[in-house]
């Protein structure tokens, strides 16, 4: 009996440690959902999560966006550049994958070599060069500078993640495969891909939350605001030295959350199990 | 699983295509565009864009596209960016940094020279205060014309100062003075809640000091002798004034004026009601005032008067592009911007306060940008030409705040910070 509840107070302790823990980590979300709700002069006045005067404007003039472009606008292309990076990366990175795990082509170990190199490589070094290209083209101002590169698989960080996965995957498999009259094409599609699926969701799920999230070169590539995404959108409402709407841009901010926590929260299981078999957990 | 690849190649081939067909069809247009380049929020970017639909209006086949930033360090990035790949903006807005792209600054050179198309009538420079001329004349050469002029102004919360019944402070006063309304107000305050912010927390804090010296008639730096006049006996001195407000009680101890970055209103010791008199520009009292529920207004640095000690600054300028294929358009935007009386009333102050006689007279219809006016219609001759900026003013600037917070927190005397500080402008003349 004793035991009993040394254990169920040791248990009462450790959750609401945890809990306690857990909403010091959330409070900045909850802070921000709670603004996006607060009239916009009392934001930085009311500390409360809980606002003294309820607003629903703020989504309503944040969704109006910058007045010449709505924020409807924003988010239909961030949607597009993030859903066409996705589909290029699960694609070409799987493929580029594969044959660096299962086929063998000349100068395989230096190739593989130059692709990890350019992991290393900060990524503002080739920001100029980049743009240069990007500009000569006549890509400045489309969304094919996100796109492009990545249907060339220059991601390099998935195409490795990816080929740790399918090293993990028993070579046998291919050899039955061959047996039953498959070629490098039908092994990779009817095999190794359907196997890939928790490596590929995990592809999907990065793919998604760093282009969503890029804020940097959607900056350099689009400048006109029809095309502007929703991280360009939000840092709009923001001027030092002007007129600032905070209670705009916290709405727009937890509206932007929401695709998110759907992604992640959809395909959690396979997450979990992606990273748990691809060796990235650390 | 082929057929869902196939669909997917498909999907992106085709959307790929489509994007590259939009690009090639922009390109294709014989209409005149100019880009303009410039850094500012939502309600900058509509007005903005009302002064190009008029514009555009009035010059049929001039298209303008604005290429607008959040900010002006996200601006810079992006405008150098594209001048080194050889595709800058045609007009392109910026601060006190513009030297930086004139022939020998370290930027290289990217501004066009205004004086030319002055001559050839495309700009009107007769109705253009001569300090805004002087302000961007460098070797004879004009690189930029103001988008309006700014003061430097404490800002007083009148609600909360009416609210606890004190007096509100004249707008002009003398240090001791203001010292003793400090003491007066902060008596009436509630407990957590102070007379003045720390100004020397300011992320741009050589604004106060660099009152304080041009009070003294000690400025910062000459930049034709290449010297400061401060020593160190007059930065311990300033160091003092906040010492003893500190003492006093009336601004807060160090711990508390380091918890606000003051950067902007959400993170203002003034917005968030825990003091009552704080620093701002003339141009950022709208955006401050919509910020907060209680009324602001503004008043003078004490001694303003005494020693005509304030100054005007150009709030940012408009450049043209050197490299731009249609400069001439380009001229005839930017003095449509900075002359026109339609511009004129929809841009308001935003960018500060018109230096074009002609704009000036359109007015403003916004209560807040006429609190900023009628500050600087009773400061404006309690002012005198703009003192040098110190040079690598960036570095300065961090570095005074952190000797200003060791001289705050105790870690130094105020002695050995003002040694410091002059040690510092130094460093930064010589550099």
């Amino acid at each position: 009996m004793k035991k009993q509840t040394k254990t169920l107070l040791s248990s009462l302790a450790m959750n609401a440690i945890i809990i306690i823990i857990g909403f010091a980590m959330l409070y900045p979300v909850l802070w921000l959902f709670s603004a996006s709700f607060k009239v916009p002069n009392t934001i930085f006045t009311d500390a409360s999560l809980i606002p003294k005067a309820f607003t629903l404007n703020n989504y309503v003039k944040g969704w109006r966006g910058i007045g010449i472009y709505g924020f409807g606008t924003f988010f239909a292309n961030s949607f597009a550049i993030s859903l066409l990076s996705v589909v290029a990366n699960v694609i070409f990175c799987s493929i580029t994958a594969y044959a660096f795990a299962r086929l063998e082509f000349v100068g395989k170990r230096f190739w593989f070599g130059i692709m990890l190199v350019t992991m290393m490589l900060p990524s503002h070094v080739t920001t100029i060069p980049r743009y240069v290209l990007f500009n000569r083209f006549g890509w400045i101002n489309t969304f094919l500078p996100f796109i492009v590169p990545k249907a060339l698989a220059t991601d390099a960080f998935f195409i490795f993640l990816l080929v740790q996965f399918i090293r993990g995957l028993p070579r046998e498999l291919d050899e039955s495969a061959v047996i039953d009259g498959c070629n490098k094409w039908t092994i990779y599609l009817k095999i190794l891909m359907p196997l890939t699926v928790p490596a590929l969701i995990t592809t999907v799920l990065f793919t998604f939350l760093w282009t969503w999230d890029d804020f940097f070169n959607q900056l350099l590539y689009l400048t006109r605001p029809e095309l502007f995404t929703v991280p360009m959108g939000l840092r709009l409402f923001l001027d030092s030295s002007g007129v600032s709407s905070w209670g705009s841009l916290f709405a727009m901010s937890t509206l932007s959350l929401i695709p998110c926590f759907i992604l992640f929260f959809s395909l959690q299981k396979y997450f979990v199990r992606g990273i748990a078999t691809t060796g990235i957990k650390g | 699983m082929k057929k869902i690849t196939m669909m997917l190649v498909i999907l992106l081939a085709v959307t790929t295509l489509v994007f590259a067909a939009g690009a090639k069809e922009a390109q294709k247009s014989d209409t005149v565009t100019l880009r303009w380049a410039y850094w500012g929020g939502e309600a900058r970017i509509e007005r903005s864009e009302a002064a190009i639909k008029i514009f555009e209006a009035q010059n049929p086949g001039v298209k303008v596209h604005q290429e607008p930033s959040g900010g002006a360090g996200d601006h810079f990035v992006k405008v150098d960016t594209q001048v080194a790949a050889g595709a800058g903006p045609d007009v392109i807005n910026m601060g006190g940094n513009y030297p930086d792209y004139i022939p020998g600054g370290p930027k290289g050179h990217l501004t066009l020279d205004l004086f030319p198309y002055a001559e050839q009538g495309l700009i009107n420079l007769d109705v253009i205060d001569p300090g805004a001329i002087a302000y961007a004349t460098v070797d004879g050469a004009l690189y930029g014309l103001s988008t309006g002029a700014n003061m430097p102004a404490l800002v007083i919360n009148k609600s909360l100062i009416e609210r606890v019944g004190a007096p509100l402070p004249p707008v002009t006063s003398s240090y001791a003075e203001f010292r003793q309304y400090l003491i007066d107000l902060q008596r009436r305050l509630p407990s957590g809640v102070y007379a003045m912010q720390d100004i020397g927390v300011l992320a741009s804090n050589s604004t106060p000091f660099g009152y304080w010296t041009g009070y003294n008639g000690t400025p910062l730096y000459i930049a034709a002798e290449k010297a400061t006049k401060v020593t160190a006996a007059d930065a311990k001195r300033y160091l003092d004034l906040f010492a003893d407000y500190r003492s006093l009680g009336v601004i807060p101890p160090a711990d508390i004026a380091a918890s606000y970055a003051e950067t902007n209103a959400d993170t203002s010791m003034l917005v968030a009601g825990k003091a009552a008199i704080g620093f701002l520009w003339t141009n950022q009292v709208d955006g401050y005032q919509q910020a907060m529920v209680d009324e602001i207004d503004l008043i003078e640095f004490p001694g303003a008067a005494e020693r005509n000690a304030l100054w005007q600054t150009q709030s940012q300028v408009y450049t043209i592009n050197k490299d731009s294929p249609n400069k001439e358009w380009a001229a005839k935007f930017v003095d449509f911007l900075v002359n026109s009386p339609d511009a004129a009333a929809v841009l308001g102050t935003d960018r500060g306060n018109s230096v074009s006689s002609i704009a000036r007279a359109v007015g403003v219809s916004n209560p807040n940008e006429q609190k900023g006016l009628d500050y600087m219609a009773v400061a404006g001759p309690h002012t005198m030409p703009e003192n040098d900026h110190v040079p690598n003013d960036t570095e300065f600037n961090s570095t005074l705040f952190l000797i200003y917070q060791r001289v705050a927190f105790g870690q130094i005397s105020t002695a050995q910070g003002g040694q410091e500080i002059v040690d510092l402008l130094n460093r930064m003349i010589e550099k």
